[in-house]
């Protein structure tokens, strides 16, 4: 046998040849490994899920004891009204349009949209903020953000903001009952107490809520 | 110096010796299958198959068994030449030599095999019989006839050649016998019993499952390619015994051989 050596190069060529699909099917699971992790690690979705943020969860949550603490106490309407009005814009501000994400309804981009503008608040507090929170709410119609400035032009006394606001809010779902004390509570600032007797009666009539009945004690009490 | 895998390469010298006859499962019941038919009131028998599955071995087998109990005779070497033929056939069924400058008269012939019809049975058996020309097939035929001599016919199965065999046998009264490649059980044993056979216990021994299946794949179980593929495979061994001990392994031959002997035969390319 003299081609010995012809026929081991022959061979090593041969043997490389083999691996070759080896080799590629090695590479397409690799990047199919690759494109399937990269796919889920930027799902949007699970991103969105992953994102919402445990540290605003526990500022609504201090925020909500530290108001039941104050009703608790039993301090005075105008003690309370002074303390209404005494919380720093801030921390209502911070909390409200991200805890109350979840139950949005718009789309992801939107979604997104308002986390930031949400974000821009907790730096600003200014009212610019809520500048860009109303168009925001005229694009979107998002209650959320309707009742949250509602909420928040109320507790700094701007009564008829929150009035027009929780108007807002009302002709958009007519079941919320923060939206009409707050705008039964507003109207009543503005001197309007008949008036606001008569909203929550009308409210309580339909829905027979327990949060306005008490509020309709709570005003009728002051007469 | 001597290499142990010069004596083994040498068993896979392709040859249709009787000493060589290796019994399988598949060779024994077509042997039998011939065995049954010769028996049997039939003029002629077709043996058929691909080029290697054994027809040539196996005709040489029953010639060599039944030569003592029948009148058989074995044409291994195809007659193209139509006087040569006659020839032979006159010398078998007379046992006589022709005499010089004579031809032979192939009616005369055919009247004289009637004649003998009874009192003698000769089988004669034709490998590559594909070789034959349609017109001494049609002789062959008409010498069938006469009930006194039986043909063995052995053919190759090409498309060509079925079309010989359709033409000038089909209408006849047949026993066709198929052989076909080993399967590889077969193969296995086939490769083994050669070794054995010959005492070459520790290179049989060397040839694993894995290594086997390969040189069934490259074979497709042809006794042929099998014999060609071995004679390879340890011609290469032999070299690497003599030269490059370290590139061989005693115990276990190695994959890289045997696909080095394919890319040699061409079963594989690079």
């Amino acid at each position: 046998m003299h081609d010995i050596k012809v026929l081991e190069e022959e061979w090593i060529r041969y043997h490389r040849k083999k691996r070759v699909p080896l080799y590629i099917g090695l590479f397409l699971l690799i990047l199919l490994t690759c494109l399937l992790l990269s796919a889920l690690y930027n799902n949007p979705f699970l991103k969105d899920d992953a994102g919402k943020e445990t540290p605003n969860i526990e500022q609504v949550t201090t925020t909500t004891v530290s108001k039941k603490d104050i009703t608790k106490k039993g301090i005075s309407n105008n003690d309370s009204q002074q303390l209404e009005d005494d919380i720093p814009t801030e921390a209502v501000v911070e909390n409200i349009p991200v805890l109350e994400e979840e139950q949005s309804k718009l789309k992801e981009d939107t979604a997104n949209k308002r986390k930031k503008l949400a974000l821009n608040i907790i730096e600003s507090s200014g009212l610019d903020a809520y500048k860009d929170v109303e168009e925001r709410f005229f694009k979107s119609k998002d209650i959320d953000d309707s009742l949250f400035l509602a909420q928040s032009y109320y507790q700094k006394g701007m009564y008829k903001k929150a009035e027009y606001w929780a108007l807002q809010t009302n002709k958009i779902n007519t079941e919320i009952d923060e939206s009409w004390i707050i705008f039964a509570k507003s109207k009543m600032k503005q001197g309007h107490k008949n008036e606001a007797i008569d909203i929550l009666k009308e409210y309580i009539k339909r829905t027979g809520s327990e949060k306005a009945k008490q509020t309709l004690l709570s005003i009728t009490a002051k007469q | 110096m001597t290499s142990r895998y010069e004596a083994a390469k040498s068993v896979f010298v392709d040859s249709i010796d009787i000493d060589d006859y290796i019994e399988l499962e598949s060779s024994l019941s077509a042997y039998n299958q011939l065995l049954g038919s010769i028996e049997k009131p039939l003029k002629m028998i077709l043996l058929f198959g691909r080029p290697g599955t054994g027809k040539s071995i196996l005709l040489n087998r029953l010639a060599q068994n039944l030569k003592y109990q029948k009148e058989i005779h074995y044409f291994e070497i195809p007659s193209t030449d139509k006087r040569e033929f006659f020839y032979k056939l006159f010398k078998v069924l007379t046992k006589k030599d022709l005499p010089k400058n004579t031809e032979v008269n192939f009616s005369a012939l055919v009247n004289y095999c009637k004649k003998l019809r009874g009192k003698r049975e000769i089988i004669i058996l034709l490998d590559e019989a594909q070789m034959y020309t349609p017109q001494m097939m049609e002789n062959i035929r008409l010498i069938a006839d006469s009930r006194a001599v039986k043909f063995v016919v052995s053919l190759h199965q090409t498309e060509d050649e079925d079309l010989i065999a359709k033409e000038h046998f089909q209408s006849r009264i047949w026993e066709v016998i198929e052989l076909k490649n080993a399967s590889f059980t077969d193969f296995r044993d086939y490769v083994h019993k050669k070794l054995l056979k010959k005492n070459f216990f520790e290179i049989a021994n060397s040839i694993k499952e894995r290594e086997m299946k390969k040189m069934f794949a490259f074979t497709k179980g042809n006794y042929r390619e099998a014999n060609k593929l071995l004679f390879t495979i340890f011609e290469i061994c032999e070299y690497y015994d003599k030269n490059e001990p370290s590139k061989i392994n005693y115990t276990h031959l190695p994959q890289r051989i045997i696909e080095m002997a394919g890319l040699k035969l061409g079963y594989i390319h690079a």
